[in-house]
């Protein structure tokens, strides 16, 4: 049973209630803050993301970091300590970035991957967990690649009916185990999945 | 005045599909209720129960009032009775001699028949199973209300419960509870404030997560 002990790869993902990331105009303001999601997370060793999101990610948590003036224009508002926490976790912690046409990258911590393969190697045993940030092809690819381990979704109290889900690249069916459902601030559900592997039935699981 | 509920409850996967729960309409994907439900349905029957004796009336489109009057019409028992006595509401152009005793068929422009419904009841009317009904009531914001059982599996694929709205629709949380060990009881109400929802400008401070 090495999947026990080997290092659990977590995403965290805030979705609308009908399974959105992003609105029909690439909106995603119901979002309070992009830090809740790490919130939801015990100590990571790494955190992994997509090359699509990258550069914009990197932008954000530095103007974070560096507390520049643009940020609060950005956000509408000054940023939260949590914000501020999460951009010096981030800044110590190695970030992957799966991409196979970023060239270079400028977070500190951060390194190229090319393939979802290199990324296994995260899964040693005794770590404690790797964050999975985003975006929705990376956390499809990982699902479809059976390396996502856990699934913790911010449910937002709306539906926008169009726009980019989260799901939209599941290859096949996958079952799972639902391990919390908590009410949160602002009507938002958190609901924690571990991912069942591809063989395992419902009866072989009872 | 009555108030439009979505539930039964209504079932759905992590990702939002409703087709063919039971298996029986050949969907490639179908029969996740009683695969992913397992023993958690026994719970399950207990709220399928309290809502409809809480329940004035149903309304249904005709395939979901055809496969609901099929399976409950020959039955007996405290569920049975109550659906089989309950006044049901079809919403169908087709159909002209309803079988299922104390049915009523709505024909005509749907959305105004069942606003008209909607003033001369009172109570629950329950729309259970019915997902282009559902989705029609949602565009034209007269549904209250929203009791959902999310079953532990992405599909990946099938219709869903939610289709393109030309708003979008804000809701309040009203309820989460875990139904036996795997199934998320999750119940809303509509918000409908004007002004409330429109979409705010895009910053990178919301596209530096996705």
């Amino acid at each position: 049973m090495t999947a026990t002990s080997s290092t659990p790869f977590i995403a965290a993902m805030q979705v609308t209630l009908d399974g959105y990331i992003l609105g029909p105009a690439g909106e995603a303001d119901w979002v309070d803050s992009w830090a809740d999601g790490l919130d939801l997370l015990p100590a990571v060793d790494a955190f992994v993301l997509g090359g699509g999101m990258f550069p914009d990610y990197e932008k954000f948590w530095a103007a974070i970091l560096d507390n520049s003036a643009e940020v609060s224009e950005w956000l509408g508002r000054d940023p939260y300590p949590r914000e501020q926490s999460y951009a010096r976790v981030a800044a110590e912690t190695p970030h992957l970035v799966l991409s196979t046409t970023l060239s270079h990258v400028t977070w500190p911590t951060a390194r190229i991957v090319t393939d979802v393969n290199e990324l296994r190697s995260l899964k040693r045993p005794g770590g404690d967990a790797v964050y999975v940030v985003g975006g929705p092809r990376l956390v499809t690819s990982l699902i479809n690649a059976g390396l996502l381990d856990e699934l913790r979704l911010i449910v937002h109290p709306i539906a926008v009916g169009s726009g980019t889900p989260l799901f939209g690249g599941v290859g096949q069916r996958q079952a799972l185990e639902l391990l919390r459902t908590e009410p949160g601030p602002s009507g938002r559900v958190n609901l924690t999945y571990r991912l069942r592997p591809a063989t395992a039935t419902t009866a072989a699981a009872a | 005045m009555a108030r439009i509920v979505i539930s039964g409850p209504q079932n759905v996967s992590l990702d939002g599909v409703v087709q063919d729960p039971d298996g029986k309409e050949g969907f490639r994907l179908g029969g996740w209720f009683v695969e992913f439900g397992g023993e958690d349905l026994e719970e399950w029957n207990k709220i399928a129960l309290e809502e409809a004796l809480r329940a004035e009336a149903w309304l249904l489109g005709r395939r979901s009032y055809e496969f609901f009057g099929q399976r409950w019409r020959p039955r007996t028992g405290e569920l049975a009775d109550r659906l089989n006595t309950m006044p049901k509401y079809v919403v169908s152009s087709t159909l002209e001699d309803p079988e299922w005793s104390n049915s009523t068929v709505l024909e005509g422009d749907a959305m105004s028949e069942v606003s008209r419904l909607k003033h001369e009841l009172d109570g629950e009317i329950v729309v259970p199973a019915s997902y282009q009904l559902g989705r029609a009531l949602i565009e034209h914001d007269l549904v209250d209300e929203l009791r959902l059982v999310v079953f532990p599996v992405v599909l990946g694929a099938g219709e869903r419960l939610f289709g393109d709205t030309t708003d979008r629709k804000p809701m309040r949380l009203t309820g989460t509870k875990t139904i036996g060990d795997g199934l998320a009881f999750l119940t809303y109400e509509f918000v409908r404030k004007a002004g409330a929802s429109e979409p705010q400008p895009l910053s990178i401070a919301q596209r530096s997560q996705i």
